[in-house]
């Protein structure tokens, strides 16, 4: 199971990262910020995030310092990507004062956290026993993904129904409904994940947490290749879903 | 946050064409809106259009307006000419761009 829930791991680190350099590459071309935002918190959360930590929490042949280096190298990518993902949030789906005061809120939560562990107990405790404020990250990353979810959720039921009336393209609906999906995902897994933590079943090295690890990373990966990397059949299917729904 | 040019103007020519008071008129349009999945602060003038010819009609008849058909064509003719208001990005063409859906 632990080589089954790594190279799933791996998988998803590998994806993300490759979906989210694609994005940035796109945002050199078009001048625009929302894609270099989605596509920096896919390669600092996805791809940076999960990497560094899993390195230096499950590395027990590292020196204490390297390990305690790769997770706080790794909190601070979460805290980058997560604040990326707020900003992206805002700008594309509530671009107002209000939407950017949240925007600003969410981003500061993670960063007290690491804050906070780095004036407290330090990372070397968190990267040998998860010890200090950083377990809760995952319950403070749900709260920025709740707004996230909500938003694009709002926004794919608004485009379902345009593309009812032939007011918005079924692709761009559907793309929109994929992320929606992908945000859920990352909500409902992290409250899973602080679950565990609660009623303390570490998610590395026990069958429960391994599993759930590994689905969440494989649908995750399968959200974000229909999403940003569609193939043509797929794309075709949705345009001949439209038009059967119309 | 402030109505679109559209809204403000189907709205002024429903009070002006129909015996509905202005609280009657914005209320119809932003109930036909939510089921086009629009917002009245960002919808344009060809949207509003499609939605004069697809939902006004029957929610106008629900209301009993009479010659509903006529007035939904004439303010939809007019509302479509209308020049739209210089809006921010909208998600749908951040999205569209994503994955290369648009060029």
């Amino acid at each position: 199971m632990e080589i089954a829930a790594g190279l799933a791991g791996l998988l998803s680190v590998l994806v993300s990262c490759f979906v989210g350099v694609r994005l940035v590459l796109l945002a050199r071309r078009t001048g625009h910020s929302p894609e270099l935002l989605i596509g920096l918190d896919l390669i600092l959360v996805g791809g940076a995030w999960n990497a560094l930590i899993a390195v230096g929490r499950q590395a027990t042949g590292l020196p204490d310092e390297l390990r305690a280096a790769l997770v706080c190298a790794g909190a601070l990518s979460a805290v980058a990507g997560t604040a990326c993902l707020m900003l992206f949030t805002w700008q594309t789906f509530r671009p107002s004062r209000a939407g950017a005061l949240t925007a600003i809120v969410l981003g500061l939560l993670l960063a007290g956290l690491f804050t906070a562990q780095s004036i407290t107990t330090g990372w070397l405790a968190f990267a040998t026993d998860e010890r200090g404020p950083w377990t809760n990250a995952s319950l403070f990353t749900s709260i920025n993904y709740v707004w996230a979810c909500f938003e694009s959720m709002r926004h794919a039921s608004m485009l379902s129904r345009r593309v009812r009336l032939g007011l918005a393209d079924p692709v761009v609906a559907d793309r929109v409904r994929l992320f929606a999906t992908l945000m859920a995902t990352g909500t409902l897994a992290s409250w899973m994940f602080a679950g565990f933590q609660a009623v303390g079943i570490a998610v590395g090295g026990t069958t429960v947490g391994l599993s759930f690890g590994a689905a969440v990373c494989l649908f995750s990966v399968a959200l974000l290749w229909l999403a940003f990397m569609p193939p043509a059949s797929y794309l075709e299917s949705v345009r001949r879903r439209a038009v059967v729904e119309a | 946050m402030a109505e679109s040019k559209a809204f403000d103007f189907v709205c002024t020519e429903l009070e002006r064409r129909t015996s509905m008071t202005r609280l009657e008129a914005r209320g119809t349009v932003r109930i036909a809106l939510k089921d086009a999945g629009l917002a009245p602060d960002s919808v344009r003038g060809p949207e509003m259009q499609v939605v004069f010819q697809r939902l006004m009609p029957k929610e106008l008849t629900a209301r009993g307006v009479a010659t509903s058909d006529e007035i939904c064509r004439a303010i939809g003719a007019a509302v479509a000419a209308l020049r739209d208001d210089a809006s921010s990005e909208t998600p749908e063409a951040i999205f569209g761009r994503l994955a290369g859906a648009k060029a």
